[in-house]
């Protein structure tokens, strides 16, 4: 980036369909997917099978009819179909996406909204109170949000891209659609009680417009009244001001609110420098609520010490850099967009579990990407890497010199 | 370079960055300070807090240890039993899972999956305390619905609701746990009960323990530690429902299981000194306590030591019906409470150490062997009484038991007289200081040093020549029944003072001997030669002195005597009770074991220790000696009168008969003119008096007629035998004491009975011209 001159938009507005544009000037392509973005994935998805394999047995032994690899065996399935639907996704065209982005958002809205639908609202399946998965018979359950979170990326980066810079920094364009589509979702999402999850798809999707070159002044009045809403919120709601006692002190409750604080954080401070040893967990022994989900990382962190668990953190930091070093050299705008919104969604959730798991967030649900069991947020996780593979594939080819 | 390279615009390229940097840089870094400040600076608090609530931390009991008799006979032994824990916390059900089939109908649920109302746990607790109140007081018969109701609404998690419970009971318990699904809010540990197999006996010795099976009194406390062992531990990591996560333990220190003890006491000679200490009680109609000791005279070793009324070790807080009596007519609740204590620490007191009385008369051994040691008196001594005697500094004479005197007196004659003028003199001529050297030389001042609780000394205050007359004859300084047996022990035993001990061995948990307790000598009190003049003179007193009734044919015991008033408590409360003993040894000739039998209290015939304890020694030795393999040898005199056991004649012919009859040293007649023999009286296998005379038929058998025993006691022993021959009855006398001025005072028939033709009535007959003190 040398020069400052200014250029066009690069990227022409598509007209009547999104289409891939043709270059005034021929540019060496890489042609071939990042490799280190793969190497990453892989080894993310390894440490993840061994961790969740180790975290899961006990409570699979105990909560399973003693069949201790209940988790990992159905794990390790969604693993292998996602690896392949990876390298599948890789090869493709990224920009046959822009036809899906629409379709996609129509499709996640209805199915989320199948819970308030009398003949198919049976098939909500309800989990320590939360509604938020789907059963589907022969197959299993998935949780709709996940396939609202890959929506929104795809629609707001597809949007964001057909609308332009210049639009996207109104507020016409560039927040009142997105606010809408958020806003639908959030309604559907409470539906389920599921906050943490319309948290999660609210930042994905302001980041992705915030990347775009939305206002910030109106990012800043929105944050503003965020953070109002959420005093009043804490201030009125008893049990909202529980949950921030706890979370700095939880000992004041150890076996109630406090629980899963005081023991992922037990977890992790008796691994110490070194840990005890992989598979050498005590507290996945029932004493951790749900080892294998959200509180996974405490696990690890527990069995390999100080020393895995930065390298744990390093690894993600690693992968979320490649994924923002190929949003960064994408071929066009909606690239750009796109790799950058899933690379978000995968940034947003880790350091929302690993906050949550090592007290510096309070308590809420979020999975770890790769480690924490569920089968469709691990296909689903795999795609995306996919379709980010895909997009590095039209990164300039490395220059010498 | 082209900018068509990158598509992406200066903004967004810098809000990317931005973004990246928050989460690669701000993020990762607020992660991985937060994990250090975990991990590496409060690593040692969170492990902690993370160890104490993943183990579980067990302590591991040893077994106590076995009590046994000399010949490894258990006495006292604990068995494992378990504890049933009620968990106040599980009587509320968490989910519909945990219910019992019953519970589910109760409340109309279909599903165990379905989550259970705050309503519906309340409703299921409430039949739950229900259940347990109907139900567990029939399965454990001591506990009561109270005690369920409250345990079961503490607010803690452990409640013990009953402890030793055996495993039958046990199991259907468990059967009650699983039917109503209750597994959790009920359940066993291991648990383990203290049993004293033979009840009452040897409990004073033995003591009791507490519900922890702590040593309470006795050889349980003194040796508590020996017996409890070690405790050991166990830590096992355990999952968050509390089960072992691996077969091994991260921590573990096993238990030292406790020592075993093995006890001198024979319990052979414990049951005979028992059952006779019983007899003597009720003879006696004793007020205190029937008290008895044996000793091995060469080993110091306690063969048996009780005494009567005793109490159950099993049920060490129950007293007997007339104490409880007496305790339940205090109307007052505290003093009653106090009365109670007082009363149960009462009935623990091992009496054999614990009781002080003045030795009285059995004391006048000491002095004597100890004149005899100095060489103020040989047995050629001539000693006078006139019935009383002066002594300085008392106002009236000292009488003698025997108010018109004895006349001139060899020292043995001082002995089998009792005298207590002659004994004075004796006194006197020690003097003061070494009447209290001996006294000490004899342990009689120091605790003995026996292995068991509350040992008590007793006063001894010598200050004047009155004092030195009254304690020459045993009176007002006292000392404890095995202080006496022990000293006794040494005259009969060459001299030696032994430590007394009733622990022979400790044992190992593996059965190998930890320790064991040899022969003590504390020291020489007097020379074998004075021992050996003191073992003929006081045989001579049992043969033909005071001590008459403790005689039996065939074995030479020697023995001394002692009748004592209880002076403290007549001053206090004017009634004259008095203490009656007799201590011996036997044989004579070559003392094994020495015998202290001590009646506190008796109120039946002339109070003396001749005629009350005597024949109690008599009756025990009678037994013990046969026991212990000392074989009778009787004089020409005596082998008349022994008793004999009848052989089976049926089959023989007459001659053939006599023949075994003579051997024995019986005669016959025959009836009837057969070849054989058909029938015989007395019956086979009966004991008899060596001068019976049995009738043989010769054809035909004896008399198929019922005889109506008569009433004996009273009687003198001809008299009894010329009644007992007219109505065709045998008599054989206790202890074959010679004729003379005997009175039968027991028989083993009682009157009135009905007996066939030709048995024989065992009488005992007591010297009843004997009143020595």
């Amino acid at each position: 980036m040398a020069h400052k001159k200014k250029t066009p938009d690069p990227i022409p507005m598509p007209q009547n369909r999104p289409q891939r544009v043709e270059r005034s000037e021929p540019v060496e392509r890489c042609g071939h997917i990042d490799q280190p973005l793969l190497l990453l994935t892989m080894l993310l998805l390894c440490m993840g099978l061994i961790c969740l394999f180790s975290a899961s047995y006990a409570n699979a032994y105990a909560y399973q009819g003693g069949n201790s690899t209940y988790f990992i065996f159905r794990q390790g399935i969604f693993a292998a179909a996602g690896v392949v639907v990876m390298l599948v996704l890789s090869k493709m065209d990224y920009h046959k996406l822009h036809y899906w982005a629409i379709p996609a958002l129509l499709i996640a809205m209805l199915v989320m909204a199948t819970i308030k639908i009398p003949g198919l609202k049976n098939y909500w399946v309800t989990i320590n109170k939360a509604t938020r998965w789907i059963q589907i018979p022969g197959l299993g359950t998935f949780q709709p949000s996940e396939l609202a979170k890959v929506a929104v990326i795809l629609s707001f980066s597809s949007l964001a891209a057909i609308f332009g810079k210049k639009k996207m920094h109104t507020l016409r364009w560039g927040i009142l659609p997105f606010m809408f589509i958020i806003g639908i979702f959030a309604v559907e999402m409470l539906w389920e009680k599921h906050l943490s999850g319309t948290l999660i798809i609210a930042a994905i999707g302001m980041v992705i417009i915030y990347f775009a070159g939305a206002n910030l002044f109106w990012f800043g009045l929105g944050g503003i009244g965020v953070a109002a809403a959420g005093i009043w919120y804490v201030r009125t709601q008893e049990y909202a001001m529980t949950r921030i006692k706890v979370w700095l002190d939880p000992f004041i409750d150890p076996m109630g609110a406090g629980y899963q604080g005081v023991q992922s954080q037990l977890a992790i401070g008796s691994g110490g420098l070194f840990g005890l040893g992989l598979g050498q967990s005590r507290q996945k022994h029932l004493y951790l609520p749900e080892p294998a989900n959200d509180v996974i990382f405490a696990v690890w962190c527990e069995e390999l010490g100080f020393v895995g668990a930065v390298v744990l953190v390093a690894v993600f930091a690693l992968l979320i850099w490649r994924g923002y070093h190929i949003a960064l050299n994408a071929s066009d705008r909606f690239g750009t967009l796109l790799a950058a919104g899933i690379t978000t969604q995968i940034a947003v959730q880790t350091f929302l579990n690993l906050g949550v798991t090592t007290g510096l967030l309070p308590v809420t649900g979020a999975s770890l990407p790769f480690f924490s069991y569920g089968g469709t947020a691990l296909l689903i996780q795999l795609a995306e890497m996919g379709i980010l593979l895909a997009i590095s594939r039209d990164m300039p080819a490395p220059r010498e010199g | 370079m082209s900018q068509i390279d990158r598509k992406a615009d200066r903004h967004t390229r810098r809000r990317i960055m931005f973004m990246m940097a928050v989460f690669c840089v701000l993020c990762a870094s607020a992660v991985i300070v937060r994990l250090a400040f975990l991990q590496i600076v409060n690593q040692e608090f969170y492990e902690q807090k993370a160890l104490s609530s993943q183990t579980r931390d067990i302590t591991i009991y040893p077994t106590r240890g076995t009590i046994y008799d000399t010949n490894g006979k258990p006495l006292a032994i604990s068995a494992s039993t378990e504890m049933l824990i009620v968990n106040p916390r599980q009587i509320t059900p968490k989910e519909a899972s945990e219910l019992s089939d019953h519970e589910m109908q109760m409340l109309g649920l279909t599903s165990k999956k379905q989550t259970l109302t705050d309503t519906q746990k309340e409703a299921v607790k409430a039949y739950r305390l229900d259940l347990l109140q109907a139900e567990l007081p029939g399965l454990l018969e001591e506990v009561t619905a109270e005690d369920v109701l409250t345990k079961a609404q503490k607010n803690n998690a452990y409640q013990v609701l009953m402890r030793g419970i055996e495993k039958d009971k046990a199991d259907e318990i468990r059967q009650f746990i699983s039917d109503n699904s209750l597994k959790g809010a009920l359940y066993f540990t291991e648990d383990s009960t203290r049993y004293y197999p033979y009840g009452s006996f040897l409990a004073h010795v033995l003591g009791c323990v507490g519900t922890d099976e702590q040593g309470l009194t006795g050889l349980e406390k003194k040796y508590d530690d020996i017996l409890t062992g070690t405790a050991g531990r166990a830590v096992t990591l355990t999952d968050a429902r509390g089960n072992a996560l691996t077969e091994d333990y991260e921590l573990y220190y096993p238990a030292e299981e406790g020592q075993s003890l093995v006890l001198t006491i024979d319990e052979v000679l414990q049951h005979f000194l028992e059952k006779n200490l019983e007899i003597a009680y009720n003879d006696n109609d004793v007020q205190g306590s029937a008290i008895g000791l044996v000793m091995d005279v060469n080993d110091g070793g306690i063969l048996a030591m009780a005494s009567y009324p005793d109490f159950d070790p099993n049920e060490p807080f129950v007293l007997t019906e007339k104490v409880q009596a007496q305790i339940d007519a205090i109307a007052d609740d505290e003093k009653r409470a106090a009365a109670r204590s007082e009363a149960v620490y009462a009935q623990w007191s091992n009496k054999p150490v614990s009781f002080l009385y003045y030795p009285g008369s059995t004391f006048k051994i000491i002095t004597t062997a100890a004149a005899l040691e100095e060489g103020l008196v040989n047995k050629n001594s001539q000693f006078y009484c006139s019935g009383s005697l002066k002594v300085d500094g008392w106002s009236k004479p000292i009488s003698c038991w025997k108010r018109q005197g004895h006349g001139q007196q060899t020292l043995a004659e001082v002995l089998q007289n009792s005298c207590n003028p002659a004994v004075m003199n004796i006194g006197f001529s020690l003097g003061q200081k070494t009447f209290t050297e001996y006294v000490e030389a004899f342990g009689l001042r120091d605790k003995t040093g026996v292995e068991l609780t509350g040992e008590a000394v007793g006063l001894y205050n010598m200050k004047s020549n009155v004092d030195l007359a009254v304690y020459s004859f045993g009176q007002n300084f006292s000392l404890t029944p095995l202080q006496m047996v022990t000293a006794v022990s040494a005259v009969a035993n060459g001299g030696t003072l032994l430590e007394p001990h009733i622990v022979k061995e400790v044992l190992n948990a593996d059965g190998t001997v930890a320790e064991s307790h040899q022969r003590t000598e504390v020291r020489q009190v007097i020379s074998a030669e004075t021992s050996e003049l003191m073992k003929d003179m006081l045989e001579s007193v049992v043969k033909v002195g005071t001590g008459k009734n403790a005689y039996i044919a065939g074995y030479r015991v020697a023995g001394k005597t002692g009748t004592t008033e209880k002076i403290a408590e007549r001053n206090e409360t004017g009634k004259e009770n008095y203490v009656t003993s007799f201590v011996a040894f036997a044989p004579a000739d070559n003392p094994q074991i020495a015998v202290l039998i001590l009646l506190d209290t008796p109120t039946v015939g002339n109070i003396s220790g001749g005629i009350n304890t005597a024949p109690v020694v008599r009756r025990f030795l009678e037994e013990a000696l046969p026991y212990l393999d000392i074989d009778p040898i009787y004089s020409e005199e005596e082998q008349n009168a022994k008793n004999v056991i009848m052989p089976d004649l049926t089959g023989m012919s007459f001659s053939e008969a006599e023949a075994a009859l003579k051997k024995l040293g019986l005669t016959c007649m025959s009836q009837g003119s057969d070849a054989k023999v058909t029938d015989q009286v007395p019956a086979a296998n009966a004991t008899v008096s060596g001068n019976t005379k049995a009738v043989l038929y010769l054809g035909g058998t004896k008399p198929d007629k019922q005889i109506t025993v008569p009433d004996l006691t009273k009687h003198s022993l001809s008299q009894a035998k010329t009644t007992l021959q007219n109505l065709g009855l045998y008599i054989r006398v206790a202890g074959g004491v010679s004729e003379g001025t005997q009175t039968v005072t027991k028989q083993d028939v009682a009157a009135q009975t009905q007996v066939p033709y030709g048995t024989v009535i065992t009488v005992e007959t007591t010297d009843t011209s004997q009143q020595s003190h």
